[in-house]
């Protein structure tokens, strides 16, 4: 703010008036003049209000200056609309009572000043940075949020906290009104404010104004420096949003229309009290209660004007489809977030939120990165960084080479539409959940990353020519980075203004329709998920994504989802022929992919065939080992395996009853070859295919039961922990697991109880885990079988004859 | 602080475990309220959010957040034409698994689940008893 106190020092600052695209002529106050030319808000001119839409919408490259102005004509707009509806229910309503105050010139002054400061908590690239702002550890470990203690990120959750605590909020302080919050409250601002050369006609004194300020930003109902009139700098229906749908259509060139005009004139100064709010909650009838006798005010809406708020709502689920999630729009944004977290992760320091909000334009800002240019105070050193932000300068955008959407999970066929329903949107909540963070998303990336350059280099090896040498080149130079996951998001909203009805009464609008859930619902219909990289090679990363979706989810993606994309039907299908060949992935993954193009089962409690007195036993039992089952084995089963599975299961089950229901508990194992005997005769007694010994994967294995599930066997002739021996047997299987394409490894560990020990129950001798990495889609099912146990003199010990 | 998306897993477990096929209030506060009033039992995933006095009555901060979440993961669709309540989608099975997944038992999970769909008709009658007499 410093070149501010130097310009005061000459001559008197004067109006303005600029020409503004949505609100023709604005009036720039004096002090506002001051406060636009300094480097604080001419920061803004720097910063896009779409981010980096205009590489696709060449008309939306406005700045958040040019918005703020707006804000500043939109706030007079508004306070004239009010002023004179005001004027109008004075005239009308001959109770004086009831008579409301005019909007005053120190009201405007404030809200016109709110209106300048609103908006400079926004980062680089505007909304497109809230995710980088998010972030809670840096790109490639594992999200952290404790990892935030004592950082810039701690901080602004704290003066969040303190808002909340502090002010009756509508919503939750976005992070970029927490920022401006912080400039607000500043020393520098504070000093600013307190020059009578700037403010020669003050309305309040500085910490009033600065809390005035505050009050606007995050528009609070109640609070210090808060009153009916801060909602309209943020809220609803307010200055900001009806400034920014305006402009950000106009200047896309996006006809949607927006009834403005309609809406200024139906906005209202609502009078609430007890009388006209039936309906009103308790906690509405206590804040009433303290205002009594006066009413509270609120600025709120007519119910003729409803339809033209609906207007705006659902308006601006269009500009979301058309504009904010156009997908080169989302594939230019996702390229800025990878650039600033790449720089970040391959500098090892975590960026400050100085160097985020350094005053440079966000062009310049992709220059930097790029290495164009330098800057004593952003330091970066990434190859990677510098090539995404060289393909933003040179508008080389990614391209889309896989799409998913939840209507789009294909089902296996033969379910009832119930059924499948429940399966698809099973499917698509676990992969969400495994794309909910950027974190998450860039290891998936890395992942179909791996899986493209092994698969080109096998294709290349096997001969396969055409383009796959130029595209495995083109991984190499390239890295991880460059492949993007990318799943469309954006904030929740609900109905907060109230509506004056023609009988007088204020209620909540949504009487018989709610419009932002009817947003919400347009919206996620249409929503789209892509894999986003460089053109030349989407090949070979279609391919990879089909692969990485199946194997780490479950999920294949029906035809519907190829018409999203132009790489539908690149991939050579001898390709996926020639990685079967060289044993780089499966028929059942070749036949996924090309034939069946139908999801993967997930197991269900069903599947799992636990006989009826076990859940009696335990009536969570079933439910936590479904739930354990379907942790590890993630991406589900084919359907033949997931029969094989449950005849297994039953099988396995019976074996424990006749266990625990004959004199094994009490008997004696020899040792691991009597144990497998036992399960071997139990298996072929139910008709069960079963192998036995059979080498693989550099070892013996001990059963492998119908071509599916492989068992294998631990003895263990004395432990205190019944369920603790030989943790590492399911490991030991999955080498043999690997080599036979299975998923399934059973676990059945004979473990002798100690004297005096108790048998435990059958339920607490089954335990679910993973064999080895999480992301394995493996399971290992662990049945400890108690032998040599003790019966209490008691208790009569069945007659069998002990082994020897 | 739990995800979104856990969130909304195990309030859509808790509301079919609770109230069975009827649906689930989303607008004019009903679900703030009565998730309010049954803050301290709720499992700990639930057991932060965060209550103010709004323009339109007593809401929770993070409710449109999860229910939007909850909506995105298709625990929920929203039915035609009034999209004031919505359906989980969600099979009895799948919701104890939910409940199990997030620490807690089904039993515990039911009571729960009951408490509020109870609260939540108390709530609705309330609203409409006063708007009646008014």
């Amino acid at each position: 703010m410093r070149p501010l106190a130097g310009r005061l020092q000459g001559p008197q600052l004067r109006p303005k008036q600029i020409n503004d695209a949505i609100w023709g002529s604005v009036e720039l106050l004096p002090w506002e003049v001051g406060l636009v030319d300094t480097p604080l808000l001419q920061r803004m001119r720097g910063v896009r209000q779409l981010g980096l839409a205009n590489l696709v919408f060449p008309g939306a490259s406005h700045d958040r200056l040019e918005h703020i102005i707006g804000v500043v004509g939109a706030i007079e707009r508004m306070i004239s609309a009010l002023n004179t509806q005001i004027d109008r229910w004075n005239r009308d309503d001959r109770n004086k009572a009831r008579q409301l105050p005019p909007i005053a010139q120190a009201d405007r002054h404030r809200l016109r000043l709110a209106a300048l400061f609103h908006d400079l908590g926004h980062g680089p690239f505007s909304h497109a940075i809230e995710p980088v702002l998010e972030v809670t550890s840096p790109l490639g470990t594992p999200d952290d949020p404790a990892g935030t203690e004592g950082s810039w990120r701690q901080e602004l959750r704290d003066v969040r906290s303190a808002l909340k605590s502090a002010y009756l909020l509508n919503s939750e302080p976005a992070t970029s009104e927490i920022i401006a919050v912080e400039i607000v409250l500043s020393e520098p601002i504070a000093t600013a404010f307190a020059n009578d050369k700037l403010f020669s006609e003050r309305w309040a004194s500085v910490p009033e104004m600065q809390e005035q300020l505050v009050a606007c930003i995050i528009g609070a109902l109640d609070g210090p420096g808060a009153d009916h009139l801060s909602s309209l700098i943020s809220s609803q229906l307010d200055a900001d949003r009806l400034d920014y749908l305006s402009r950000d259509s106009h200047h896309a060139g996006l006809n949607i229309g927006f009834d403005t005009d309609r809406l200024l004139s139906r906005m209202e100064v609502l009078q609430m009290r007890d009388d006209n709010t039936p309906g009103a909650d308790e906690a509405t009838k206590e804040r009433l209660a303290t205002h009594h006798p006066d009413p509270v005010l609120q600025i709120g809406i007519a119910a003729s004007g409803f339809g033209s708020f609906e207007q705006m709502l659902i308006g601006r689920t269009f500009l979301y489809d058309r504009l904010y999630h156009h997908h080169k729009v989302r594939a230019a944004e996702a390229m800025a977030q990878r650039m600033l977290l790449v720089a970040e992760r391959d500098r090892g320091e975590r960026l400050s939120l100085a160097e985020i909000f350094l005053s440079v334009g966000d062009d310049t800002l992709i220059r930097l990165v790029s290495e164009e240019i330098t800057h004593p105070k952003f330091p970066t050193k990434s190859v990677a960084a510098a090539d995404l932000a060289q393909a933003l300068v040179q508008r080389q955008l990614l391209h889309r080479a896989f799409a998913f959407r939840a209507r789009l999970v294909s089902t296996p066929p033969g379910l009832s539409a119930e059924t499948a329903d429940q399966i698809r949107n099973e499917q698509w909540r676990r992969l969400l959940k495994g794309l909910a963070t950027l974190g998450l998303r860039y290891d998936l990336g890395e992942e179909i990353y791996r899986i493209a350059t092994e698969a080109a280099d096998i294709l290349i090896g096997q001969g396969i020519k055409g383009s796959v040498p130029g595209q495995a080149e083109a991984l190499r130079h390239l890295g991880p980075e460059h492949i993007i996951v990318d799943v469309p998001g954006r904030k929740a909203d609900a109905i907060r203004i109230m509506a004056r009805h023609p009988d007088g009464t204020l209620k909540v609008p949504e009487f018989s329709f709610n419009p932002v859930k009817w947003a919400d619902a347009y919206d996620l219909q249409k929503r789209t998920g892509y894999v986003f990289c460089p053109r030349e090679v989407v090949p070979i990363i279609a391919l990879a994504s089909g692969i990485v979706f199946l194997l780490r989810f479950g999920i294949a993606f029906g035809a519907g989802a190829n018409a999203l994309i132009k790489a539908g039907e690149t991939i050579d299908n001898t390709w996926i022929e020639t990685l079967v060949a060289a044993d780089f992935v499966d028929n059942d993954v070749a036949d996924y992919l090309q034939k069946k193009r139908h999801s993967l089962l997930q197991i269900q409690l069903d599947d799992l065939s636990i006989p009826e007195s076990w859940i009696t036993e335990d009536p969570d039992f079933g439910t936590e080992l479904a739930a354990g089952v379907k942790k590890w084995l993630r991406a589900g089963l084919t359907a033949d395996a997931l029969q094989q599975f449950r005849d297994v299961m039953t099988a396995m089950f019976a074996f424990m009853d006749m266990w625990y229901s004959g004199s094994d508990v009490t008997g004696n194992v020899e040792d691991e070859a009597d144990l497998q005997g036992r399960l071997l005769s139990h298996f072929r007694s139910r008709g069960l295919k079963v192998e036995e010994g059979s080498v693989v994967g550099g070892g013996k294995l001990d059963l492998f039961v119908n071509d599916t599930v492989l068992i294998e066997n631990k003895f263990k002739d004395e432990t205190q922990e019944l369920t603790k021996v030989a943790p590492a047997a399911g490991m030991q299987a999955r080498r043999y697991a690997i080599a036979l394409s299975s998923q399934l490894i059973l676990t059945v560990a004979a473990v002798r109880v100690q004297k005096g020990q108790p048998v435990p129950q059958k339920s607490d001798m089954i335990e679910v885990r993973a064999p080895g990495p999480e992301t394995e889609n493996r399971v290992e099912i662990r049945f400890t079988v108690p032998y040599g146990a003790v019966v209490p003199s008691s208790e009569k010990a069945p007659k069998k004859k002990v082994q020897k | 602080m739990s995800g979104r998306y856990d969130q909304a897993e195990l309030l859509a477990a808790l509301w079919k475990l609770g109230a069975g096929d009827d649906m689930m209030p989303t607008s004019h506060g009903i679900l703030d309220r009565a998730l309010e009033t049954l803050k301290s039992d709720l499992p700990v995933e639930l057991s932060e959010l965060t209550f103010s006095t709004t323009s339109v009555g007593r809401r929770c901060y993070e409710l449109p957040d999860i229910l939007l979440a909850a909506q995105e993961a298709m625990l929920t669709s929203e039915p035609n034409p009034t999209y004031l309540s919505t359906v989980v989608t969600l099979s009895p099975e799948q919701a104890r698994e939910l409940a199990v997944i997030h620490g807690v038992g089904i039993r515990k999970a039911s009571e729960i689940g009951r408490r509020l769909a109870d609260r939540v008709v108390a709530l609705q009658n309330a609203t409409e008893q006063r708007a009646a007499a008014a």
